[in-house]
């Protein structure tokens, strides 16, 4: 069992008092429901013949009998809405605390060394996760309901009409049992086909619109288009296939009903020539035939759709990597009383996973007190996975590195790319903890974003990101390092923060910069050393290495 | 279809979708008669069980059927689920064709459309058009258009039925009807309103999770994605309530349907009992026996079943009045959009002029005028901040959009570019973000054209990929999938670029393209354009960004018409917020 389906089944054990009351709603409705067609099949038969003669009609009770009918009438009308209702909020809210677990597992890892697919990821946590619901929705609830169905049909029939158990227990035993493995058999496979052909589909599509230009400049729309109907008519093709074997099954479940139907009725009316059964009996049994085949053609999708749904599980569980080992983090913190931070990495080795040679082997350093670092070197030295190690976002094969802060906090690290989300400003920067506006406005105008704040539409509220207020590649960078500001943490690491600055901003700015940290440590990567304040330490990355 | 002049364009979403279902008349027609076939079938068995149960009762000695009347028994259910199959069957292939009417119309509508030069219109929107939401019109198609005539055909089919035996029945049939016809009105009326709500949740809770996915990492690292996943959370259950409130409406409108159909099945169950204790005699044509009974309380819940199924296909005409909204915005912009030139033969360019040019939307500039003069090996930058019309002047000078106003001279002869074969032949383009197909590298770079191996990595070496491409698993067959594949930005303009090399063409526009790579690979790539110019390239670029002059000729200041400029750029920003989809 994977850790989803697992999860699945927690989620479904939280929720159990929900999903419970669905599948006893379903139930008592099914019930209802038959009841009232064979109950009111009854009482027309009794009174006709409670008419035949003035006697019998004057002490026939036609007040309960109708009664009843009036009550399974309203209980099935009433139980179906109740049941509709109940079973949807129980799976809709098994959904959304899924989603938000898997994303809490996507989120709880770096994805450094192999990233996943976020395209894909994104669509299946918003929509796949969709088909999940057929566990409970398609499975598990009709699948109850059938088998309860199957149950009190047949104890019926076995009490008044014995003989005719001889039949119904095969046709019963072959459509609740037989027809729904065939069902899934034949259909599950088309539409695994289906779902891979739909996705890309869809990817062609979107690949149509989005190279439009040079499909355009090259003569190629005609082609492209052309690949796209080809592809969406063999989709449909095959869906089309895959709801013809449906209805093919269906049509083969409805053929033994009515097998069943005609020797019920058959076998009823004999026995009420024999006078062994009442002719009342015999049309409430064929009536109570009637419904409950409507009830039992409902079981043939109730495998696959259980199938379906632990698929999806199993995509969403894939696409998540939900197997792959947890994480720890790799790195250190000591609580210290000193107000001395330190930074110690001992016998560090780092390797990416399928390259032949390690990034660096037994590295050692101490970064201790306050003060900036600059490391230096070309790119390809390995100062980004430095970095990546002193942020956790990557974890050494051997050695370790301790955290010592007097904060009792990890450092605060500033990313080569700044994640801009598309949330307000505000939220941009506080990144869910709470600042007040006024910090929010110095930490702006410590890197000379305030005025440009200011002219925002909303301001502070304004939203940024994909399809909002998009910053230049340089506003970014200092939002990056307004958000470094505000966690005001003890221990600092910037990697290449000044990229796509101009260079006169650039300098100003980690002048001021290099003020307002002065208690802190401060790690910095960079291409660009005249950044350096005159008190700050350069360390070529080549001078970490061979230490 | 193909004739784009007719002037009454779909006025409402119901004509252009009645209009596609015209492709599949025949079937349509097919499947009504199958329905009537059923809805007799069920006459027939409520016929047969009545007759054989009245017998039953009535007759002694009482004598079972006979094998003939047995066979008829099994040949009306059989009849009955066989014509179901086959309405089914014939659905499928009827939805498979007006669907690809339809696909096929909005494809030629959005390639004629040239769609990416809308910016209104998003890739992701378009792409969901084309596939995925005519594709669930499945049912659609399948059942509710046949079923939407059947619900009318069926109950008269039923209620004439139940007129032969007696008058009573069928009146209460006809009274409960059209209530219920009513009620399923206001109910789709209203429920229009929380399916828009809904989808709106739909598109907010999945712009988050795509933006939330990107852009996780600045959350890992302050360590809140614990709070992020609980505002996730909080969506998703908004997105849930919402999706409850439309199924709310739904279920609603099918219990009170049940509903109806139960209180008068009751009335019916209720008049026929009190008939047959002879408290009354009203209603039959000649007096009422337990065959009339039968007959009449089987057909009863047969009146309502066709209006009750149409109420829980219903929800499929929602979506497809959606669909069909969309392929309406869709029609309009095309019928908005510029006509074909006629297609003449531009010569080779030697240089262009532009003098005074202006582009933008529908005869709507966007910027300034501009002009200036380009030579074979020279180099252009357009600079100016966002929002000024940038994309759209390269659009213009690529042929994909008409001028509003200057001119174009090529080889000092004044030039229409639009839609020109001869023009598209020699000119490249590269947006911000490079355009890389959904297929092989070898078609990404050829393009349909034949090129041997060698040439394809001397171009590709040329734009300093070769090491890139020999890295990958299946080299010149890996496949880039959506968004790109394992390529990073830079490795994608890499790309595209070497694809530049290949064609060779004479000028060479490109939108921002390092607007999205990092400094080092922003220098790398404008070194490998140094030499597509050296080979005698031309190159426009636009950028908001400050380039080392030395690469560029020139420098062109685009500057936005001013009325225009800010208080579009707000509502495009403003537009894009409120309405995500289409």
């Amino acid at each position: 069992m994977t850790r989803l389906q697992k999860h699945y089944l927690y989620l479904l054990w939280r929720n159990k008092g929900f999903s419970l009351l669905g599948i006893m709603m379903a139930v008592i409705t099914a019930y209802a429901g038959i009841a009232l067609v064979a109950t009111a099949g009854w009482f027309i038969s009794a009174a006709a013949l409670a008419g035949l003669t003035a006697v019998t009609a004057m002490a026939f009770n036609y007040l309960t009998p109708g009664a009843i009918v009036r009550g399974f009438s309203m209980a099935r009308t009433a139980g179906r809405y109740a049941e509709r209702l109940t079973s949807h909020e129980a799976t809709f809210r098994l959904i959304s605390r899924l989603r938000s677990d898997i994303f809490r597992f996507l989120a709880s890892r770096f994805w450094v060394e192999q990233p996943f697919d976020r395209h894909q990821t994104g669509s299946r946590l918003l929509q796949d996760i969709q088909h999940v619901e057929s566990i409970y929705l398609s499975a598990i609830s009709p699948g109850v309901v059938v088998v309860s169905v199957s149950a009190g049909y047949l104890g019926v029939l076995g009490y008044f009409l014995p003989e005719a158990l001889m039949i119904a227990l095969p046709v019963v035993g072959s459509v609740v049992v037989i027809m729904p493995l065939l069902y899934s058999r034949l259909v599950i496979q088309p539409q695994d086909e289906l779902h891979t052909l739909r996705s890309t589909q869809w990817q062609t599509a979107s690949s149509l619109i989005s190279n439009f230009r040079t499909l355009v400049l090259h003569d190629r729309i005609a082609k492209a288009t052309d690949d796209l109907t080809t592809q969406a008519s063999r989709a449909d093709g095959l869906e089309v296939k895959a709801v013809n074997r449906q209805q093919w099954i269906a049509f083969l479940t409805q053929v033994q009903l009515v097998i069943l139907i005609v020797a019920v009725f058959y076998l009823a009316l004999n026995a009420a020539s024999l006078q062994t059964l009442e002719p009342a009996n015999a049309l409430m049994l064929l009536l109570l035939s009637l419904g409950s085949a409507e009830i039992l053609v409902a079981a043939c999708p109730v495998v696959a759709s259980l199938q379906l749904g632990i698929r999806a599980l199993n995509r969403l569980n894939h696409v998540a990597e939900l197997e792959a080992k947890d994480t720890n983090e790799p790195r250190e913190l000591i609580a210290s009383k000193a107000t001395q931070s330190t930074l110690q990495l001992s016998d560090l080795c780092y390797q990416y996973p399928g390259q032949p040679d390690p990034v660096f082997a037994h590295l050692n350093k101490q970064f201790k007190g306050s003060g900036w670092y600059w490391i230096t070197g070309p790119s390809g030295s390995g100062k980004s996975t430095l970095m990546a190690l002193l942020a956790g976002q990557l974890s050494a094969q051997l050695g370790h590195i301790q955290v010592v802060s007097a904060d009792k906090q990890f450092p605060a690290v500033m990313p080569q790319s700044i994640g801009v989300l598309r949330a307000p400003l505000r939220d941009n920067l506080c990144l869910h903890d709470d600042y007040s506006d006024e910090q929010l406005w110095q930490a702006l105008s410590i890197v000379e974003l305030d005025q440009w704040a200011r002219n925002l539409p909303q301001g502070l509220d304004t939203w940024l990101g994909d399809g909002e207020w998009q910053p230049s590649g340089g506003e970014t960078k200092r939002l990056g390092l307004a958000r470094i500001l505000l966690q005001d943490r003890g221990i600092i690491l910037l990697d290449e923060p000044s990229a796509g600055m101009d260079a006169a901003l650039a300098q100003r700015l980690f002048a001021r910069l290099a003020e307002h940290w002065q208690q802190k440590l401060v790690i910095v990567n960079t291409h660009q050393t005249f950044l350096m304040q005159s008190d700050q330490t350069e360390i070529p990355m080549s001078a970490l290495i061979t230490t | 279809m193909s004739d784009n002049n007719h002037s009454d364009r779909f006025s409402t979403p119901v004509k252009l979708l009645s209009y596609a279902e015209k492709t599949a008349r025949a079937e349509s027609f097919i499947s009504v008669l199958l329905g009537l076939l059923q809805v007799t079938m069920t006459i027939a068995l409520a016929y047969w069980v009545a007759s054989h149960l009245h017998h039953a009762v009535y007759q002694s000695p009482y004598q079972l059927p006979d094998a003939e009347s047995w066979a008829y028994l099994v040949g009306i259910l059989v009849t009955r689920s066989l014509a179901n199959f086959l309405q089914s069957r014939i659905g499928n292939y009827a939805s498979i064709k007006i669907r690809n009417y339809l696909r096929n119309w909005a494809l030629e509508r959005t390639t004629r459309l040239n769609i990416r030069l809308f910016p209104r219109f998003k890739v992701a929107e378009v792409s969901n058009l084309l596939t995925s939401e005519i594709d669930k019109q499945f049912g659609y198609f399948a059942e509710y258009v046949a079923h939407r005539k059947l619900a009318v055909y069926m109950p008269v089919a039923v209620l004439i039925a139940a007129a032969s035996v007696n008058w009573v029945v069928p009146l209460i049939l006809l009274f409960t009807g059209p209530m219920m016809v009513v009620f399923m009105v206001l109910v789709g009326w209203k429920a229009g309103d929380a399916s828009r709500d809904n989808l709106q949740q739909l598109n907010r809770l999945g712009d988050l999770l795509t933006d939330r996915l990107k852009n996780l990492q600045p959350l890992q690292l302050v360590g809140t994605t614990e709070q992020e996943a609980d505002a996730l959370f909080k969506q998703s259950e908004n997105y849930r309530r919402s999706t409850m409130k439309v199924l709310r409406i739904a279920f609603l409108s099918g219990t009170v349907l049940e509903f109806f159909a139960a209180v008068s099945v009751a009335l019916v169950a209720v008049y026929l009992g009190l008939f047959f204790l002879g408290k009354y005699d009203i209603g039959s044509w000649s007096g009422l026996t337990l065959f009339e009974g039968v007959f009449l309380l089987m057909l009863a819940p047969e009146f309502y079943a066709p209006l009750r199924k149409m109420g829980a296909l219903y929800h499929q005409k929602t979506d497809a009045v959606t669909l069909a909204e969309h392929l309406i915005k869709l029609d309009e912009a095309d019928a908005a959009a510029a006509k074909v030139a006629s297609s003449c033969s531009l010569p080779d360019i030697q240089s262009i002029r532009v003098e005074a040019l202006i582009s933008g939307n529908a005869n709507r500039g966007v910027h300034r005028p501009v002009s200036f003069e380009l030579n074979a090996g020279e180099a252009l930058l357009l600079k100016g901040p966002s929002g000024t019309g940038k994309t759209t002047l390269l659009d213009t000078l690529a042929g994909l959009r008409t001028q509003v106003g200057g001119k174009i001279i090529v080889n000092g002869e004044v030039t229409d570019v639009f839609r020109q074969q001869s023009w598209y032949r020699q000119v490249g383009y590269m947006p911000q973000t490079a355009e890389l197909l959904f297929g092989s590298l070898r078609e990404n770079l050829t393009l349909g054209s034949q090129y041997a191996d060698e040439v394809l990595f001397e171009a590709l070496r040329a734009a300093n990929a070769e090491s890139l491409v020999r890295s990958l698993p299946g080299q010149l067959d890996y496949v880039i999938s959506d968004g790109g594949g394992r390529l990073s930005g830079g490795q994608a303009q890499r790309i595209a670029l070497a694809r530049v090399f290949l064609h060779q063409p004479s000028l060479l526009l490109l939108d921002e393209p390092t607007a999205n790579l990092d400094e080092q690979t922003a220098q790398e790539f404008m070194q490998q354009l140094e030499l597509y110019r050296r080979r005698g390239g031309m190159v426009i670029m636009s950028s908001h960004l400050h380039h080392k002059s030395d690469f560029f000729d020139q420098v062109v200041d685009l500057e936005a018409l001013a009325s225009v400029s800010q208080s579009e750029s707000e509502t495009q920003a403003k537009t894009t917020r409120e309405t995500h989809s289409l």
